[in-house]
């Protein structure tokens, strides 16, 4: 008869609420730690999205439809596909994340869309940390993800200001770090457990080839190419040549090192460079820079005294150099012992004699020549190698990073004409000339001194400290280093690159402003040496930490409790003192962020509400307050005065026109009576 | 599958039932309140777990760094989601008036020591009400519960839930506050049914003045539950208090509504038809008596009367489901 109205379907998930414009800034700076790993087109895909979702959120232009989305998406993946190959498949699959990463925002609806583009962008943000792992970086890193925090927070608690929300989100974090500490040094290191695509940077450093010019642009560069720190003597700075290659093969122009991929295989690797052990020693750790090449570092004679680390596969060569298997990707280290004193190769093979004296055919002929008048006037080795030397000091030639131009790379014309060049053209020449005046010679890079940071101790090199030198096989002391910008411009040996070099060097170098320029001015050096002691200590002890240092570190806190006689007490005592004054801050930071909270008269009589319905009062809802007062002074007459007082006091603060002054009278007084009330309640 | 799903949630109620029994006023604390991870959770240690991997295989401490922030932030969030919700403390009055086939408010008083954020609540199968923020005090939240069939029903157990602080976990509990609803008949229009009005009314002796009518008669003190329109403004202006205008009206034209006058139809229409006229007396004024097969309430006028006379239609012929007596009204939210 009737029609029955029908229950209305019921919507169980709550709409959910966002600041649009921190989405979009979230999203730009999500995408900005990748920024150098990105292709043009990819940033200009992800400026254009971005952009694109300001205008909707000013109301200029309209949502993309669905269609427009998918044609974007499948524009994006086929660029993707076709610049694939050259990308590399870790870069690809960034490129893909962050892809899908803009284009998602634009299909905002519900609570999963708004909860998998958050995910995405934890994952944008944690993938740019396998390029770079600086302390700076790292702290770039965990304020971005206080912003991420800050965007989630605020879908849950709409009513509080962004400032707000990003003090919370910051707190948590900080309170966060105490587990996140303990996880990082007691969870198990695992290593890999299977291969992962490595990434194919730009390399940078030595490589294995070397033309003239080569080494004298990257001595514009101020990256830091490793650091060391030495255990115990340290060697006098002159002593200080870091070998990294050496090139046996020399083609016309260029140098190259002997290598192929078949070596490997055919395990010419295996240590049959000798060396003695006798004499002096000297120890010390390396901390490489990501180059993503292969070559390592060392002094003569190097050997490694743990061949295989979490990151590293390192071989000894027969030239003495140290080679990784797996190219240097990220922060490595490596422990040497070097045996300065051992002489290399003593005996020589046939192969490796014939081997370096070969010179292609007319490649320079009046070095030839002048190398072969040489020869016929010194029968004795040494005295032609000092001949050539004095040449190079008594004639006019200069030491420059910014050479004139070389036709063809042609030695004759710098030996003979320009007479002005870098380390690579002397030791060029040099070797040249020793190997058409028949002595075994060949071309060896690598880097020249360092830089003592006296606030942790240890030494910087960086690639303008990039050196070449050169090597000669003399009968009965085997290879023995010449270096001929000893005698050119022997203060590059003593103590590094020259003031006037220095000017060169920020005068060409068109890298970014480095605070290395300013060393001359103290206190900028002195602020420039600290943070990069800084910056060591995260290098060794964070990204550094490995499965061995977690075994040691954790065998020794075992270790230390098991015998309790041999207790570090002041290892303890330290932890105790550390661990205590984390719980402080923690608690100081409670009790700040409840002492900032403004409290108004309705918030005390509220708190008051509370108390009392513990002590059993209960405030109906349409009670006014001075109905409660009422109520209390006759059901609780040993409240009854005080809490009059209250009431009056908390009407006339909540409805009477007072003056600032009055009102701050009467509000300690309403303080005190809540003090009051608070202890009879009790 | 099914039968195995209800015996379990049947074991659950009655564990509800024991752990946390039903009170009209429940104060959270981890006695009663119930924390897992939500979806969002759920994937985001999945995501944990791809990042470690990731900085495993990459052998980047930077990396395993990350994903074990990540997890101490779940951890933190964790906490900070559970004292979001302890603490609190809920009331619910134990009775609520409405009419059937409508969603109806169920007032619940929330007292806290602090601001809360992202609060649900929602009765099974009904609609969910959402507090972004509970500030520190005292709130009314209002519920709505579908009201169903004439009768008295049991809202049953009410969830309340919250995801703050990042939606990673679902903090939620189960209250049980006994609290009834009494469903009058369906609020309808009976038009044709005004002139049956008319015929019943009845001469009564005596000079009684009842209150109600349009003649203004006193002012008197305020009594709860008495209709906005009557209070006296004017004097509440003049801080006089809470006053009632009263009307007085000759008794002369009591009416009696009574089940057995009414035409022909289900006995459901015909309370609805009776629901109808007794509002329709309501709006008028006019005193008026109910009379059902065994019950018989006297004329009278007001808004407790009309109350009464709803809820014994309410009650008429059904089984009583309330577990306590029904005394209490104040406080209740009533729509007439």
């Amino acid at each position: 008869m009737f029609k029955r109205s029908k229950k209305p379907k019921i919507t169980t998930q709550v709409a959910i609420t966002y600041n649009v414009w921190l989405v979009i800034f979230c999203q730009l700076i999500n995408v900005l730690p990748l920024i150098l790993e990105l292709k043009w087109w990819m940033l200009l895909i992800v400026t254009a999205c971005i952009a694109w979702q300001a205008g909707i959120a000013k109301k200029i232009i309209r949502k993309p439809s669905t269609i427009m989305v998918a044609v974007l998406s499948i524009s994006g993946c086929v660029l993707l596909a076709l610049n694939g190959r050259e990308l590399g498949l870790l870069s690809t699959m960034i490129h893909l994340i962050t892809l899908s990463y803009v284009l998602k925002a634009f299909e905002q609806r519900n609570r999963g869309d708004f909860y998998q583009i958050t995910m995405l962008g934890l994952f944008v943000v944690v993938a740019s940390v396998i390029f770079q792992q600086s302390i700076y970086f790292a702290l770039a890193i965990v304020f971005i993800i206080i912003i991420n925090l800050t965007l989630l927070m605020s879908v849950f608690s709409p009513t509080l200001t962004i400032s707000k929300h990003l003090k919370r989100s910051g707190i948590i974090v900080v309170q966060s770090i105490p587990l996140t500490v303990f996880l990082f040094i007691v969870f198990p290191i695992l290593s890999p457990l299977w291969e992962v695509p490595i990434a194919k940077s730009a390399k940078t450093g030595l490589s294995s080839s070397v033309e003239v010019g080569d080494i004298a642009s990257l001595a514009l560069s101020d990256e830091l190419a490793f650091r060391v720190e030495f255990k115990g003597a340290v060697p006098v700075y002159n002593d200080l040549y870091w070998r990294a290659v050496v090139m046996e093969n020399f083609n016309g122009t260029a140098w190259k090192a002997g290598l192929d991929s078949t070596e490997f295989q055919n395990r010419r690797f295996k240590e049959n460079a000798t060396y003695s052990t006798s004499g002096k020693l000297v120890q010390y750790q390396v901390i490489v820079s990501p180059t993503y090449r292969n070559w390592l570092y060392g002094l003569d004679v190097a050997r490694v005294n743990q061949m295989e680390t979490p990151t590293l596969k390192i071989v000894h060569r027969q030239d003495y150099s140290l080679y990784s298997l797996q190219p240097l990707t990220q922060n490595s280290s490596y422990s040497v012992t070097s045996y300065v004193e051992s002489p290399m190769a003593v005996n020589i093979t046939d192969h490796s004699e014939r081997k370096n004296l070969a010179l292609p055919l007319n490649s320079n002929p009046r070095l030839t020549e002048k190398a072969q008048a040489l020869r016929k006037q010194y029968s004795n080795n040494e005295e032609l190698i000092n001949e050539v030397l004095a040449t190079f000091t008594q004639e006019s030639y200069r030491y420059t990073l910014n050479p004139p131009q070389l036709t063809n790379n042609s030695l004759d014309e710098f030996y003979f004409d320009t007479k002005a060049g870098f380390c690579e053209h002397y030791a060029s020449s040099f070797t040249y000339i020793m190997r058409a005046a028949g002595i075994p010679a060949r071309m060896v890079t690598g880097y020249m001194g360092g830089e003592f940071n006296p606030n942790a101790g240890y030494f910087s090199i960086y690639q303008r400290d990039a050196h070449a030198w050169s090597e000669v096989w003399l009968r009965g002391k085997g290879w023995v280093r010449v270096d001929p910008t000893a005698a050119i411009n022997p203060e590059r040996v003593e103590r590094g690159l020259s003031q006037e070099l220095l000017t060169e060097q920020a005068t060409f170098s068109d890298s970014a402003f480095s605070l290395l320029r300013l060393s001359n001015i103290q206190i900028i050096n002195m602020f420039r040496l600290q943070l990069e002691a800084l910056d060591y200590e995260w290098t060794r002890w964070v990204i550094g930490y490995n499965s061995d240092k977690q075994h040691a570190f954790l065998k020794d806190i075992i270790q230390s409790f098991k015998a309790l006689k041999h207790v570090k007490w002041l290892t303890v005592f330290y932890w105790l003192l550390g661990l205590t004054s984390l719980l402080i801050i923690w608690w100081l930071m409670r009790k700040l962020s409840h002492a900032n909270k403004p409290i108004d008269a309705n918030g005390i009589y509220q708190l008051l509400l509370i108390k009392l319905q513990q002590h059993g009062v209960e405030k109906p809802l349409n009670f006014t307050p001075y109905q409660l007062s009422k109520k209390i002074s006759k059901d609780y007459p040993e409240l009854s005065k005080e809490f009059a007082r209250f009431t009056q006091l908390y009407t006339s603060l909540m409805y009477k026109p007072l003056t600032s002054n009055e009102y701050q009278q009467k509000f300690t007084l309403l303080k005190q009576s809540y003090q009051i009330l608070n202890k009879q309640c009790k | 599958m099914n039968t195995i799903r209800s015996s379990l949630e049947q074991r659950f109620n009655r564990f509800l039932k024991k752990r946390m029994p039903a009170a009209s006023h429940h104060r959270l604390s981890n006695r009663n309140i119930f924390i897992l991870p939500s979806k969002f959770g759920v994937s985001y240690l999945f995501a944990i777990l791809v990042i470690f991997l990731l900085g495993t295989n990459y052998q980047n401490n930077l990396i395993l760094l990350a994903s074990y922030l990540f997890a101490s932030l779940f951890f933190t969030g964790m906490l900070y989601s559970f004292f979001n919700m302890s603490k609190v403390e809920f009331q619910l009055t134990s009775q609520v008036y409405g009419y059937a086939n409508q969603y109806i408010s169920v007032p619940l008083k929330v007292l806290t020591g602090k601001d809360r954020y992202d609060f649900s609540f929602v009765f099974k199968n009904n609609k969910t009400s959402h507090k972004a923020e509970l500030p520190i005090g005292e709130t009314v939240v209002n519920i709505p519960f579908y009201s169903g069939k004439r009768g008295l029903h049991n809202t049953g157990r009410l969830k309340i839930s919250s995801e703050y602080i990042f939606g990673l976990f679902t903090c939620w509990t189960n209250l049980d506050f006994d609290c009834v609803v009494t469903t009058y008949p369906e609020k309808r229009k009976f038009n044709q049914l005004q002139f049956i009005n008319a015929s019943q009314h009845e001469e009564v002796n005596g000079s009684n003045i009842v209150e109600g009518g349009d003649d203004f008669g006193e002012l008197r003190e305020y009594r709860t539950g008495e209709s906005n329109a009557q209070i006296a403004w004017k004097q509440l202006a003049r801080g006089q208090g809470r006053l009632t205008k009263t009307t007085q009206q000759e008794l002369g034209s009591t009416i009696w509504l009574s089940l057995d006058d009414l035409p022909a139809a289900p006995i459901e229409t015909k309370l609805e038809m009776l629901c109808f006229l007794i509002l329709d007396q309501h709006k008028h004024g006019t005193p008026f008596g109910l009379k059902l097969r065994n019950i018989s309430i006297e004329p009278a006028v007001g808004n407790a009367h009309t109350h009464q006379c709803l809820s014994a239609l309410a009650k008429y012929q059904q089984p009583s489901a309330t577990k306590q007596p029904e005394n209490k009204v104040s406080g209740t939210k009533v729509h007439v």
